[in-house]
């Protein structure tokens, strides 16, 4: 009877460290070969400004994983909903001290710094916590290109920017390892179980 | 009609977000300004206004190209969606309400 209770046991734990393996997050993009070693794609290095004229690079973010999302100020159509979904992803992580929330805008010409703090202070999140950022256009565009995200501009589109609305969860390395959709609110679940499974990760593995 | 022409800002729910959109559920401010509403929906609204005791100071632009029987049907909708427990808007009261703003 014992042994038959340590079977038991046996294959649960066998089971659940199974579920455990499989719940590791995949890491997104291209691999590049360099010099024969297959490498995961990554956020190259980055300098941008935030809401207070504080610099915020791929370096201050090492520590941290991050939910990042594009948008503009000035947006009419998918943007507020995006932010609805950050916002809600934000109450679920905000004392939570290793995930930090980035959004780039893509209008910097319009949202500069001041426009950004007005911003953010009406949203009403930590600026510490959140980074609204801005700089040069193409530097914009080229990163969120390596988002997977589309910013490309668009005269035709309402405010003539077209651009995607995902929300991007990338590790402390630079990997992107999840990421939903910030206009439909279904995907939004799954997407703030990715980040505790991350999170985790890290706190398994020091 | 209100997802293509309100819902980018205000939302499916009507919720808004932050201090930036307000929100549409339940408006004191629809409710106590419904002479104004239609006006709204066509010219936009501007300067610092309080809905549900939270100051917005933005700007949301007008929709020139929406007939009084669209606005018409918008306000109905609203009402009846968000509950806000008002008498439907007649046609010709929508019309009577977009002259104050011509
Ligand atoms: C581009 C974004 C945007 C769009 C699209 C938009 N609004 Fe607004 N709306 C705003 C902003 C911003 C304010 C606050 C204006 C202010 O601060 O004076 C506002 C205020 C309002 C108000 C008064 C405040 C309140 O919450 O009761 C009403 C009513 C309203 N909008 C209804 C509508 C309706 C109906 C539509 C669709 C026909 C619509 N809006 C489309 C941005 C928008």
């Amino acid at each position: 009877m014992s042994r038959i209770i340590l079977f038991v046991v046996a294959s649960l734990l066998l089971f659940t460290a199974c579920k455990e393996e499989s719940r590791i997050l995949p890491k997104y993009g291209f691999e590049d070969v360099v010099d024969g070693d297959t490498l995961n794609h990554k956020i190259p290095p980055f300098e941008f400004i935030n809401q207070d004229s504080q610099l915020v690079s791929n370096e201050s973010l090492s520590d941290f994983i991050y939910v990042s999302d594009f948008f503009f100020i000035h947006c009419p159509t998918i943007c507020p909903k995006v932010k609805k979904q950050m916002l809600k992803i934000y109450d679920k992580y905000e004392d939570e001290s290793m995930v930090k929330f980035v959004s780039h805008t893509i209008d910097p010409k319009r949202d500069d710094v001041s426009a950004l703090k007005d911003f953010s202070t009406k949203l009403g999140v930590d600026h510490d916590k959140w980074y609204f950022l801005t700089g040069e256009k193409d530097e914009i565009y080229d990163i969120a290109d390596d988002y997977f995200n589309i910013a490309i501009e668009d005269e035709t589109a309402p405010e003539g920017f077209d651009h995607s609305g995902k929300i991007i969860l990338t590790d402390k390395e630079g990997h992107i390892r999840a990421f939903c959709e910030g206009t439909d609110p279904e995907t939004i679940p799954q997407f703030i179980k990715d980040v505790s499974t991350l999170i985790d990760e890290y706190r398994q593995t020091p | 009609m209100y997802e293509f022409h309100c819902a980018g800002c205000h939302l499916e729910d009507g919720t808004g977000l932050g201090e930036i959109y307000p929100p549409l559920t339940k408006s004191d401010y629809v409710i106590e300004n419904i002479k104004d509403f239609a006006c709204i929906i066509s010219k936009g609204i501007r300067g610092p206004i309080t809905v549900d005791g939270i100051e917005y100071n933005e700007e949301m632009p007008g929709n020139k190209g929406l007939t009084p029987v669209e606005i018409s049907n918008i306000i109905n909708y609203m009402n009846h969606t968000f509950d806000y427990g008002l008498a439907p808007q007649q046609l010709h009261e929508t019309k009577e309400y977009l002259k104050r703003c011509e």
